[in-house]
């Protein structure tokens, strides 16, 4: 933390509302759009509205693309994903960063790899056929752990980077056993890890279109990155349906952003690694 | 941990995932495999709901955009008069959805009924329409439907498809409003078009909007110009590597035409910024007189402007005179695959496509319907003339011909080009296609393109 | 012997099977599909060699991807990294505003592709765009562009929105990293008189190098394998000057090529691969494990 003079401060705080407002202009025209009619949200424009359509578009939305099932179908897969993500991750990673052997060695490559690699719809369709997992909630988990376990591990590598060893081995003198080294020594120092990779993972599978498209998707199980479509058509869209529906399905995301900041901003005090 | 029905539900490599999972923790604190129980739990509490098989729920699959109020007005009477209720999986406009519904040809998981596009083939990616779909040819609903006007629906002299929602016909829509405040007529030559395009311009209004953003708006006047039943043997002849796409003149006609106006001037400035939805706000507010669409573009007019939906009406752009057609779109297509179901399909629709129930559909839906005898209709005074150009024999359906091999999927982004200084000429275009065409039919090994 | 069994090979089955299983099996099989003729049912009646390569250094666009794809790659990698990394380091002030800030920064990166494009569309509209209209105001009318329509620029215009979408991420990043930074080193070097500048340059930069690198890394994976903002902003076009190596494989996908859509991909999965690796071996040459 750096100290600043007072005047610094006021000019600091100042670019700081700046930069928010540069930031914030689009966020406005979806927001603003989300209120007016079909008409007025069709000419793009970060005017008021003429007419405040905002309950109607929202009901609206909230009803066509039965918005509350969608959550509940996207909530099931997001946070049965995340739950074994995180403890997987995080372990992976402790493991490939601390022990330095050949398994490692390839295992951090596949997962780079694995970063980079695209998912493929057909074969994955085909395993996932033949283990009858299409269309179930737990197919769906699988294939989300699978899909982000690379991206989470590698983020999980960097950040254990930064927590010293000399901490493994005194709790190593104590006799300590080998999961509770992790869960009850490592893990609660990575909190603003933890933090950044349950941010990211909860987004990546919250707007994720393609998997819950392809492997749950039925009449009345679609999630929530679907709904989108259901106001935009084959020649033309409904911008301010379009636009409520963005404002709908983003909402629990900035909620747990909000939330999650804390555990980010607060490692300041609690969590850091005194050394 | 996973009970013992379930792993015997899920295949042995999941089993053999869970007992390495399970030997991976040994005998300390099994903190991963834990994890596996809210798995496990989710997916059991969540099973598929099975709904009372009093009448039959047909599973159908479709895109989003094409369930509205026509169709949901048709289900409510289904329900009462046939006993048959459509549980429909609504999949997104374009590729991704098309894909999807590939997907599920190609691993057999096939739907009851699917709303497709009409101009599926067997080349479509949905398999030999033959092995997969029920024929229409002696269904009872064809006798009231001219299956030689909309062609497009047929394959191998088969007719795989029947209608849905209401055909459309791509003109040119221009604002009566303006037209009148100038004194002008509607032009039946070329040389009649340029001196009204003069004297709009001259008012300071924009002659002739084209809305490039959307790319694909910018394929109506080729459309158009290609609409030609004159052109049918050319066509026939490019297809099996005769003739080539570069020989289609009156294709490239539209597309000289589109540079034509945009270099000269008579179109919006910002042409490849404007977007359809600009387009309709131009056209219908009278700051532009011209618009070349199908008649689509009215369902959202009515929506938007419905006080300017009297002022628009259409007529075929004179690219030849008297002889010039307007474009014709077949409506969308529900097809019956080959199933447990089919009969019940079947069923639904020889009741969907017969009169009563198509009144039903196009009292509250717009479109022009392609079953004869429908009588209850919402039509604008755009689209009521734009059906007499049809029903004067003056409609054709110029493209996507139906051709076997597709030749139009960079077509919209080379007319962008068009449109960009020295980027791309009209005999480019052509060119372009062609080698997409011969691309697509080489990828299918066709014999004729070796 | 206490590192076999504290850091035991065993605790990666479970997670190394999960992905292996449902994801890397899958993904690297279906590159088999890049040497056969795969049509739009998924069908196979042949295998190709390497004719569906041949066909991807045909295409007239492919020089033209590439070359897009390496312009938004290396910039949207720098702008975010930097942008991000600065960011981190003012929000980690104690202001009331800061708050605010990162929150804000942030949202971006939270809507939906298609949400952010339509918006930059309307704002980057050559006539009535807000971006044009700022210019004009402050009377820098000579900087106005046709932003998404001139082929010579519409990359980096394509370029700016990514940036603005996904700075905010970086900077979370950096931010978490910052906090594992220990207050008594930050606490002595004051005492130092270190001033703030040294202290970014010896202190922050040094320590937060492990996640500074995975940044870069992640952040030029997005860069080269970009698609959903490209699609959704210019669709590739005008014509198809704003093309990346992903359209292209989309553009064969919809025409259900899908043998050569395939070849695509692995080309793209290799040519990432390669970059990435070289990256990563340069970035952590100084710092060791």
């Amino acid at each position: 933390m750096i100290l600043l003079k007072k005047w610094k401060r006021y000019i600091a705080e100042f670019i700081a509302i700046l930069i928010s407002g540069f930031v914030a202009i689009p966020l406005y025209l979806v927001v603003i759009n989300s209120f007016k009619t079909k008409a007025d949200a069709a000419e793009m424009s970060l005017s008021l509205p003429k007419v405040w359509n905002v309950l109607k578009n929202y009901e609206e939305v909230l009803k066509a693309a039965k918005i509350p099932q969608a959550f509940w179908n996207t909530s099931v897969v997001t946070v049965g994903s995340i739950i074994v993500l995180i403890i997987l991750c995080s372990l992976t990673a402790f493991i490939i960063q601390r022990r330095n052997s050949a398994t490692t060695r390839i295992t951090e490559m596949l997962i780079i790899t694995g970063i980079i690699l695209p998912i493929t719809v057909i074969t994955t369709f085909y395993l996932m056929d033949s283990l009858g997992l299409v269309r179930t909630y737990m197919g769906v988990i699988l294939l989300y752990v699978s899909g982000n376990f690379a991206f989470t591990t590698y983020l999980y590598i960097s950040f254990i980077k930064g927590i010293p060893r000399e901490l493994d081995e005194a709790a190593m003198i104590d006799g300590i056993g080998r999961i509770s080294l992790f869960f009850k020594i490592i893990f609660p120092l990575l909190k603003p890890a933890t933090a950044t990779a349950v941010i990211v993972a909860f987004m990546s599978i919250w707007n994720d279109f393609f998997t819950p498209f392809y492997f749950l998707n039925t009449a009345s199980r679609y999630t929530l990155s679907v709904t989108i479509y259901f106001f935009m058509g084959q020649h033309s869209s409904d911008w301010n349906l379009v636009f409520a529906n963005i404002v709908i399905v983003s909402f629990p995301v900035i909620i747990l952003y909000l939330f999650m900041q804390r555990y980010i901003i607060s490692g300041l005090t609690a969590g850091a690694v005194k050394s | 941990m996973l009970n013992s029905s379930k792993k015997r539900k899920y295949s042995p490599l999941l089993l053999l995932a869970s007992i390495l999972i399970v030997a991976g923790c040994g005998n300390n604190n099994n903190a991963a495999p834990n994890n596996q129980t809210p798995q496990a739990s989710n997916s059991t509490e969540q099973a598929p709901s099975e709904q009372p098989a009093e009448k039959i729920t047909l599973k159908a699959i479709g895109h989003a955009s094409w369930f509205k109020t026509g169709i949901d007005a048709v289900l409510k009477d289904a329900a009462d008069k046939v006993g048959i209720s459509l549980e429909i999986e609504k999949v997104p406009e374009g590729t991704d959805g098309d894909n999807l519904i590939k997907t599920k040809f190609a691993t057999k998981d096939v739907p009851d009924l699917l709303f497709y596009y009409p101009d599926t083939n067997d080349n479509s990616g949905l398999g030999k329409l033959s092995d997969v779909f029920v024929p229409q040819d002696d269904q009872e609903w064809i006798a009231n439907f001219d299956s030689s006007a909309w062609n497009y629906l047929t394959s191998d002299q088969h007719v795989y498809a029947a209608p849905y929602g209401g055909a459309n016909i791509g003109v040119v829509l221009y604002n009566k409003q303006v037209f009148e405040s100038l004194d002008l007529e509607i032009p039946t030559t070329m040389d009649e078009f340029w001196a009204t395009a003069d004297v709009i311009k001259d008012a300071g209004k924009i002659p002739v909007y084209l809305s490039g953003k959307d790319s694909w708006t910018l394929q109506l006047a080729p459309l158009q110009s290609g609409a030609r039943p004159a052109d049918a043997d050319l066509l026939k002849k490019i297809e099996k590597n005769e003739a080539k796409l570069t020989d289609w003149k009156n294709k490239e006609t539209g597309i000289t035409f589109l540079k034509d106006i945009f270099e000269k001037g008579y179109t919006n400035k910002d042409v490849l910024s404007d977007t359809y939805d600009n387009a309709q706000q131009a056209l219908t507010n009278g700051d532009a007189a011209m618009y070349f669409m199908a008649t689509w573009v009215m369902n959202d007019i009515v929506t938007k402007f419905p006080d300017q939906v009297n002022d628009i009406g259409s007529f075929i752009m004179p690219f030849d005179g008297d002889a010039s057609y307007a474009t014709a779109f077949a409506p969308n297509a529900i097809f019956v695959p080959k199933g447990k179901n089919q009969e019940a399909a079947q069923k639904f629709i020889n009741y969907f496509e017969s009169v009563a129930t198509q009144d039903v559909y196009f009292s509250n839906e717009g479109g022009i319907p392609t079953i004869k005898g429908v009588t209850k209709l919402t039509l604008t005074p755009a689209e009521i003339e734009a059906k007499a150009f049809s029903d004067a024999g003056k409609v054709f359906a110029g493209d996507p011909y139906k051709m076997k091999y597709a030749y139009d999927s960079n077509f919209p982004s080379y007319l962008q080009e068009v449109l960009v200084k020295d980027r791309r000429t009209p005999a480019q275009v052509m060119e372009g296609i062609q080698k997409d065409f011969e691309k697509n039919a080489k990828a299918k090994e066709d014999p004729n393109f070796k | 012997m206490l590192q076999r069994y504290y850091y035991s090979h065993l605790l990666l089955v479970p997670g190394l099977i999960l992905f292996g299983v449902f994801f890397i099996v899958p993904s690297l099989a279906a590159f088999y599909f890049a040497f056969t003729n795969m049509d739009a049912a998924f069908q196979v009646t042949r295998w190709v060699g390497f004719d569906n390569f041949r066909i991807l250094f045909e295409d007239d666009d492919a020089i033209l991807a590439f070359k897009n794809t390496f312009i938004f790659a290396a910039i949207t990698t720098v702008f975010k990294v930097l942008l991000g990394f600065f960011l981190a380091i003012f929000a980690n002030q104690k202001l009331k505003s800061v708050l605010f800030l990162r929150s804000v920064i942030f949202f971006p990166a939270i809507l939906s592709t298609v949400g952010v494009a339509t918006a930059f569309v309307s704002f980057m509209h050559p006539s009535n765009g807000l971006l044009n209209g700022f210019l004009e105001f402050v009377h820098l009318d000579a900087l106005k562009r046709s932003w998404l329509t001139d082929p010579s620029i519409v990359i980096y215009s394509i370029s700016l929105v990514e940036i603005w979408k996904w700075t905010g991420f970086s900077m979370m990043l950096f931010l978490a990293a910052l906090q594992t930074i220990s207050q008594d080193v930050i606490e002595s070097a004051r005492i130092d008189g270190a001033s703030s500048w040294r202290m970014i340059k010896d202190i922050t930069v040094p320590m937060i190098m492990p996640v500074l690198n995975t940044t870069v890394i992640l952040n030029l994976i997005g860069g080269l394998k970009v698609f959903d903002i490209v699609y959704a902003l210019t669709g590739g076009g005008p014509g198809s000057a704003s093309s990346v190596l992903n359209t292209l494989v989309y553009r064969a996908f919809s025409n259900g090529r899908n043998g050569e859509a395939t070849a695509a991909n692995l080309l793209l999965f290799v040519i990432v691969l390669v970059v990435v690796l070289l990256v990563n071996r340069i970035l952590n040459r100084p710092t060791e494990r």
